[in-house]
């Protein structure tokens, strides 16, 4: 198997006195997609806060590369990890390129928005006026364009599809499967099957507070 | 040098949003001339001693829009959900803190340049020397930024927010607003008879710091 | 967690800790009004004094105390030093409403007017202010980690911050009468009363902040006990 870049032991979240998480292992490796599914308030989001050090867990550990994330030099951590949720995050008075142009400049990374947005069905048209116009899918796509500009090798999806067309769907998978291609480790916290399925994802599935396997694929 | 390209960049954001959204300075514009005029009715009673008045309504003004800028300077960021994406950055969260310190300034400076001269000209005042009125506004506005910043974005998740920043913000500032009141007052008066350098002092041991401490504690809170 | 199983009796230390707290509040108002002489001018009011010195230490011992454990918990989160920033804050705004209350009686009596803006008790009134509004913020945070990580940041600006003021004060209120300056001990009876009194107020108020962290404690382990019952029913749901 490729390295692993992100390794969680022993992971423990709890809220209101009551554990959402604990005993969380996990292990993502490079060149692979993990897509983690739950019931509402089962703690998938509070999974993606945990790892992209946004939160302190009760116990446990994650590790980038074997280290831990707290002893990540922050800005360092910043040019590894990028993470996309439901909502877009963009300034809405800034155009679609003005936004990319600024992440990329924050996070150190390469290529032209304009390839980003072109990867992303954003029409030449539309990438100078301000993203306050733009229709909640469009917004989202403009959001996941990050991902192309960003020097990551870890991915952290949030539900990246929410607001997406089936167009818009599908350039997802094809972000997906290509970063993966090129090396990228991914976690995808989903509800949608087809999607997990047309990307090719290790599915597995957050139940009372752990990460299990589900479907036919081997587990690691 | 990523530090200052940095932080520049994310000051140009803010005043580009700024200038196509005119969300912000206006409306502290605006607030300012009200307080002024306000102030003015609630003491212009006695036309002999209203000058006297003038340093404390000027920088009373200054407290209050200063806050009405500080509030909105993070509940920007966290009602577009940039918050996270501004305090990553590949040097960190430093460039967040000082990028909005310097619009803070920005701001605030623009107000204060306006509203001045304006508070001169109700209060029936004269400014004898000009460049130590400057100075005292100067580090008000230095001070006021430096630890507003920080505690606009210690609070920018809480509950209440609106309400808690003043109770928090006027007791840390206290020393700089007597400071600066006072020596205001000082140079105002027609002869510079009082020594003001304690007071200039204060002041700029207040900006030093707070200079150093806030953007200390900024760097260990966590953003979303 | 706890390794002692909960009773209903507090521990022999906080018994003790108690008993000497009363005895020397007793002792100390026993000295103050029978065998110290009251002053010429001022009468029995001139008491206050003993006290309201007394509670200005407690205050000082408190916030002092906050501000360094909120150094302490920003830098290397821990539940105890937690505890004990919370207690000692709580603790040292009960001390400063002592102070605020016992200068303007004394104020009165001396000065004729409640409240001279003295720098002393303006210091006490801006340390109240902030140490009241951190506590309110804890209160709205609900005891999450923001909520605390805000109230240690508050803490730990709040000491540098009180510095200033001080000096602010200070150079501000100079020419203001002070409130109570210790000029008024001549004998020695009155300064054993003096000692006396400063002693029971310390006591008393290491006495609040030891119930005070105790009682944060005993939040804390329950917590933790929920926590680990629901990680028991985690575990059976399998």
């Amino acid at each position: 198997m490729s390295a692993p870049r992100l390794q969680v032991r022993g992971l423990a979240w709890a809220i209101d006195d009551r554990y959402v998480i604990r005993g969380l292992d996990l292990t993502l490796h490079a060149g692979e997609c993990v897509a983690v599914t739950g019931e509402n308030g089962a703690g998938k989001s509070s999974l993606i806060s945990l790892l992209t050090g946004a939160r302190t867990p009760r116990a446990g550990s994650v590790q980038l590369d074997g280290v831990p994330l707290d002893d990540v030099d922050p800005g360092h951590l910043a040019t590894r990890l990028a993470h996309v949720g439901h909502r877009p995050s963009l300034y809405l008075d800034l155009s679609a390129r003005e936004n990319l142009a600024l992440f990329r400049a924050l996070v150190g990374g390469h290529g032209r928005p304009d390839d980003a947005l072109d990867a992303m069905g954003i029409l030449p048209a539309d990438r100078d006026r301000p993203v306050r116009g733009f229709s909640r899918g469009m917004q989202q796509r403009t959001a996941l364009g990050r991902l192309i500009v960003s020097p990551a090798d870890v991915w952290l999806l949030d539900e990246p599809s929410t607001g997406l067309d089936e167009r818009g769907r599908s350039l997802l998978v094809d972000l997906v499967r290509s970063g993966v291609a090129h090396g990228v480790a991914c976690l995808l916290v989903s509800h949608d099957l087809t999607e997990i399925a047309r990307i090719g994802a290790r599915h597995m599935q957050l139940t009372r507070g752990r990460l299990v396997t589900q479907g036919a694929r081997d587990a690691e | 040098m990523t530090h200052l390209h940095l932080t520049w960049l994310l000051f140009r954001k803010d005043l580009l949003i700024e200038a196509r959204s005119r969300e912000i300075v206006g409306f502290m514009l605006l607030f300012s001339v009200l307080c002024v005029v306000i102030f003015a009715f609630a003491f212009l009673t006695d036309a002999d001693r209203a000058r006297l008045f003038l340093p404390g309504v000027l920088w009373v003004t200054l407290l209050f829009s200063g806050t009405v800028g500080l509030l909105r300077l993070f509940a920007r960021e966290d009602e577009s959900g940039t918050l996270g994406i501004c305090a990553r950055s590949r040097a960190g969260a430093l460039p967040l803190y000082w990028s909005k310190v310097a619009v803070q300034i920005a701001f605030s400076g623009i107000v204060t340049a306006c509203v001045t001269p304006l508070a001169v000209v109700f209060f029936d005042a004269e400014v004898p020397d000009v460049g130590l009125s400057f100075a005292a506004l100067a580090l008000g506005i230095l001070g006021q930024s430096f630890v507003g910043t920080l505690c606009s974005a210690l609070l920018v998740t809480v509950r209440l927010r609106e309400v808690l920043l003043p109770l928090v913000l006027y007791p840390l500032l206290s020393p700089l607003f007597i400071g600066g009141v006072k020596m205001t007052s000082i140079v105002l008066s027609r002869t510079i008879a009082e020594d003001y350098t304690a007071w200039l002092g204060l002041m700029v041991a207040f900006d030093v710091i707070f200079m150093v401490a806030s953007p200390a504690v900024f760097t260990r809170l966590r953003y979303e | 967690m706890s390794a002692k199983q909960p009773t209903d009796k507090p521990p022999l230390g906080m018994l003790v800790l108690t008993g000497l707290t009363f005895c020397t509040i007793a002792a100390s108002a026993w000295h103050v009004f029978l065998n110290t002489p009251s002053d010429a001018t001022l009468g029995i009011v001139q008491k206050i004094f003993y006290w309201h010195v007394g509670a200005a230490f407690g205050m000082l011992l408190g916030m002092v105390t906050a501000s360094l454990a909120s150094l302490l918990d920003l830098v290397s989160p821990n539940d105890r030093v937690d505890a004990i920033a919370r207690a000692t804050m709580e603790v040292g705004v009960v001390f400063a409403l002592m102070v605020l209350t016992s200068g303007p009686i004394w104020a009165r009596k001396s000065w004729g007017t409640y409240w001279t803006w003295e720098p002393r008790l303006t210091l006490t009134l801006l340390v109240l202010l902030l140490a009241l509004a951190i506590t309110a913020i804890r209160g709205l945070a609900a005891d999450s980690e923001s909520g605390r990580k805000i109230a240690a940041a508050l803490g730990v600006l709040g000491a540098p911050a009180a510095y200033l003021i001080h000096v602010a004060v200070k150079l501000w209120g100079g020419t203001h009468p002070t409130v109570i300056d210790g000029g008024g001990i001549r004998s020695t009876e009155m300064r054993v009363s003096f000692w006396l009194s400063v002693a029971a107020m310390l006591l008393l108020c290491v006495t609040f902040i030891v119930a005070r962290y105790r009682q944060i404690r005993i939040a804390q382990d329950t917590r933790e006990l929920r926590l680990t019952l629901s990680a028991r029913a985690l575990e059976d749901n399998a």
